[in-house]
């Protein structure tokens, strides 16, 4: 199935220098800017920032979902040993709901409200897996019942109108595990949900995730589904990436200000809300962004040469790097 | 489903009982009914067979009931023009008014949402620009000078087609264009405008995400999902349609009930204007009907909720 | 965005400009005309324009059938148009927003039956009242009035409903209502005010549908009887003379353009002006 060349140790994402350019009439604005991070096969990596820091434009990126009139991409993104940017639309296509899927944020309105369940859960089969009308049926039903929905043959023939919020997300899910993909890119995946149907939602998730052996891009807000959920996490601010670790050294000595402060908000999180409280100051617009690190105006740590240069994400520890020219001490512990 | 139809059809009786007050408030009760149906040098004979027919000598509103019963068993009285009952007259013409319709309405949808799909899909390039900008021009032709350009052109200056009346396909070819012209461009841009708005909604980009190609997404998510109220407008205009073929039979001396209605006026042939003008509202409630049907069966919202 | 072919100002300045010209030949058409519009010249008959071969200085525009000087029965033809396009818009715009006050202040019942009538009254076209109107009482300037007044009040009633319906949960109508201002303080005070902006809009773009509707009426015969100078009218003689006269059907069609177009400039004009959010929908 792949290529001999790629060993277990070559990882199946590899994100290198990615930007995102929005063209709007004469101004180009850089909503993602050189952002790199890899996904060992079958591992969860959590793409952490408050909205507006380019965590969803990064997903749409990664599956080419953004109009080419609109957004210019540059850097490489190497999936499975092939640079999705550089692919040809046609084959993208093939790549697009057989290996690489997504799950989308608000499951009122990602799924087709005149097509039914079954056709939605079936289109993906029969266009990848080139399943018949019955078998991708049978298919479809097995997959309602791998995400714990009820009844699943009655369901295919319903409408999403007919579904509860937390019963569409199943289905969008079961659209995205369809053809057992080996990513899954799944952006705030549990944000327009009750907290109680957030947590099936992600032990769901949890459990699909060891079942199938799929990696999963695990695009939040919320620091505390990453805890949970990832392995390693990727944390965002204003388009750029600012740190980069494994969940326990992230939580446990962050090294980014920014990082440092998002976990100090952490108590203050009720798991829904977009903004975090705890830090002075709000995110700045892109088209205005600070000659130096975004992040400054913000910081407290902030120096001349913050304002100045932007900082690279550079190595601060064995496997862990941050965006910092004045990172955190190591030792420093978070109070709680 | 039964549930849906049973409601839209009592709309039916809802909106004929409206046409008919209002036929009968014109007719009866705003000036001498008298005058109304008889030549000015009618005898006094005529005018007691007449007040006998309609009971004028009744009150109004027994009057109103007699009416009523008279329609609902299709008498309208006899016509002055061809002596016989009037709505067997009228329905004598129906054919050519369908005929008309049909071939009219068949090229403005089907033009209509090609052109309105192909400026989604082009969406500020050229071919938007051009077919949004005719469209929008479109609207200001009067049809009935378009009926008269297109006669002089082809009719008159290069003889390719008939003038007018109905006889082979050929004769159809001008009204027809002329009746198509006259609704394609509200098509047109309610085709773009609900094509654009659903090609913004999310469960395209989760198509999209499938793998689906921009075509199959095209026609088997977004047009679907246009199609709504792309529907619901082809209801709103049946009238304006209906109005049309009015218009372009007079211009194409088309015989059709729309040249008959026009044609009694002058003859001031009021059962068969009655007897009409009941035919073309039943019609336009009928097709409203069928829309409403069509919604139901494309939206399972619309059809469960 | 869509691109467009002009500026608002353009539109405004060129549609009114036009408008205003026809409209002051409208009024002051006994001065302009050269000729009395029903003065007939059998030696006259069915004179070209005088950019075509034939013609003469002395009939601009030509003659008809009859030997009337064509370009002086357009002018007092506007005079119809014009007086039939803004008072039954006048007519519509009244009923409509009466209804629309009623039926968004009153709610429950009223709304039901105001707005369920409104539907069932669009469906139907008005020709139909027109046919019936005529074959009872004659074609005059004033039925043409009621007729289209009467069959264009379902859109006016159906905006002031909404923006009634939203602007009563809004705060400040709520605030009036509770320190006790009266329904008719509220409407006048804070409804009106914010309707008036969108019913300029849709008013002027109306005018432009009745002037076609009448023109459209006319050419059918359920207009002003002939001889009467309308541009409808003159519309249905040029078409009996397609073969010899062409110029009679073209020169009246042209001046119904005319007036439609500048009218849907000035309105689309002023849409862009007054309604920010609407100039994007493209329609």
């Amino acid at each position: 199935m792949m290529p001999a060349a790629l060993s277990e140790a070559t990882p199946l994402l590899s994100v290198r220098d990615l930007t995102v350019r929005f063209r709007s009439g004469r101004e180009t604005v850089t909503a993602i800017d050189r952002v790199s991070f890899d996904v060992p096969r079958g591992r969860v990596l959590g793409l952490v920032g408050e909205s507006g820091s380019g965590k969803s434009v990064t997903a749409l990126a990664l599956m080419r979902l953004l109009s080419p009139d609109m957004a210019e991409i540059a850097g490489e993104v190497r999936f499975d040993g092939r640079d999705l940017v550089a692919l040809p639309e046609g084959e993208m296509r093939r790549v697009r709901g057989r290996h690489l899927s997504m799950i989308f944020q608000e499951p009122m309105t990602s799924l087709n409200p005149i097509a039914s369940i079954g056709n939605q859960i079936c289109e993906p089969l029969r266009l990848h897996l080139g399943l018949g009308r019955k078998a991708a049926r049978d298919r479809a039903a097995e997959l309602l019942a791998m995400v714990a929905i009820p009844e699943p043959r009655r369901r295919l023939d319903q409408y999403p109108h007919e579904l509860s919020g937390g019963m569409r997300q199943r289905v969008v899910i079961a659209m995205a595990i369809a053809c057992e993909p080996r990513l899954i890119i799944a952006d705030e995946p549990t944000t327009a949900l009750d907290v109680t149907t957030q947590a099936q939602i992600l032990d769901l998730l949890r459990d699909l995730q060891s079942r199938l052996g799929m990696a999963i891009v695990m695009i939040t807000h919320d620091l505390g589904v990453v805890a949970e959920f990832a392995d390693h996490v990727q944390v965002m601010y204003a388009g750029r990436g600012v740190e980069r670790a494994a969940v326990r050294d992230v939580f446990g000595h962050p090294r980014h200000p920014y990082t440092g402060g998002l976990l100090r908000c952490i108590p203050d999180f009720d798991g829904d809300q977009d903004r975090l409280v705890g830090i002075d100051g709000t995110v700045p617009s892109l088209t205005n962004l600070p000659p130096g690190c975004a992040y400054a105006p913000r910081c407290e740590r902030a120096q001349d040469d913050c304002r100045i240069v932007v900082p690279d994400l550079e190595a601060v520890a064995p496997a862990h790097r941050a965006a910092c020219f004045h990172p955190l001490e190591f030792a420093r512990e978070v109070s709680p | 489903m039964l549930n849906y139809i049973a409601r839209r059809l009592i709309y039916i009786p809802l909106s004929l009982l409206l046409v008919l007050c209002a036929a009968f408030v014109v007719l009866r009760a705003t000036g001498n009914p008298i005058d109304i149906f008889l030549d000015p040098n009618h005898t006094p004979e005529q005018a007691d067979v007449l007040t006998a027919r309609l009971h004028l000598d009744q009150p109004i509103l027994v009057q109103f009931v007699i009416y009523l019963r008279d329609v609902l068993r299709g008498d309208f009285g006899d016509s002055l023009q061809f002596g016989g009952p009037a709505m067997p007259a009228v329905l004598d013409r129906l054919g050519a008014t369908l005929e008309l319709l049909a071939a009219a309405l068949g090229v403005a949808l089907v033009l209509g949402i090609f052109g309105g799909i192909a400026c989604a899909v082009w969406r500020d390039r050229t071919p938007d620009f051009l077919i949004s900008t005719i469209a929008i021009a479109a609207q200001s032709m009067p049809s009935f000078w378009l009926g008269i350009l297109l006669i002089q052109i082809f009719a008159v200056d290069l003889r390719w087609l008939p003038t007018s009346g109905r006889g082979d396909g050929w004769h159809l070819i001008l009204p027809a264009a002329t009746l198509a012209a006259f609704v394609l461009p509200n098509f047109v841009l309610i085709t773009r405008t609900s094509m654009l708005e659903v090609m913004g909604e999310p469960f395209v980009v989760t198509g999209k995400a499938k793998g689906l190609s921009a075509a199959k997404l095209l026609f088997t998510h977004v047009f679907p999902n246009a199609l709504n109220p792309i529907l619901s407008f082809l209801g709103i205009q049946v009238g304006r349609l209906v109005a049309g073929s009015i218009v372009t039979e007079t211009i194409f001396s088309w015989p059709g009930i729309g040249r008959l209605l026009i044609g009694s006026i002058f003859q001031r042939d009021v059962p068969i204007v009655l007897a009409g003008v009941v035919v073309v509202s039943l019609f336009i409630i009928l097709a409203n009907l069928i829309v409403d049907l069509l919604l139901s069966i494309n939206d399972p919202r619309i059809r469960l909720g | 965005m869509r691109r467009r072919l002009f500026g608002k100002r353009f539109k405004i300045v060129l549609g009114a400009g036009i408008l205003l010209c026809i409209c002051l030949a409208a009024i002051f058409a006994p001065y302009l005309a050269p000729y009395d519009p029903y003065q007939q010249s059998l030696v006259r008959r069915l004179k070209p324009p005088a950019f075509m071969d034939g013609g003469s200085l002395r009939n601009l525009l030509g003659t008809d059938n009859y030997g009337r000087d064509l370009l002086s029965r357009l002018i007092y033809g506007s005079r119809i148009s014009i007086l039939v396009g803004v008072a039954s818009m006048a007519l519509s715009c009244t009923l409509g927003t009466v209804a629309g006050l009623f039926a968004g202040f009153k709610g429950g019942r009223v709304e039901q039956v105001v707005m369920r009538f409104a539907d069932a009254h669009s469906a139907f076209p008005d020709i139909l009242l027109a046919i019936i109107m005529t074959a009872a009482l004659g074609g005059s300037a004033l039925n043409l009035i009621l007729v289209l007044g009467i069959s264009g009040w379902m859109v006016y009633a159906r905006l002031v409903f909404g923006l009634t319906r939203s602007l009563r949960e809004r705060s400040f109508v709520e605030a009036a209502a509770s320190y006790g201002g009266s329904d008719r303080y509220i409407v006048f005070r804070h409804i009106l005010p914010q309707v008036v902006p969108v019913l300029t809009v849709v008013a002027t773009l109306q005018v432009a549908q009745m002037i076609l509707q009448e023109a459209a009426l006319s050419f059918l015969g359920l207009g002003l009887p002939p001889p009467a100078a309308t541009w409808g009218n003159i519309l249905a003689e040029g078409r009996d003379r397609l073969f010899g006269a062409p110029w009679i059907a073209h020169t009246s069609g042209l001046a119904i353009i005319l007036v439609v177009f500048s009218v849907n400039m000035l309105g689309n004009g002023l849409r862009e002006a007054l309604d920010p959010k609407a100039a994007g929908a493209g329609r």
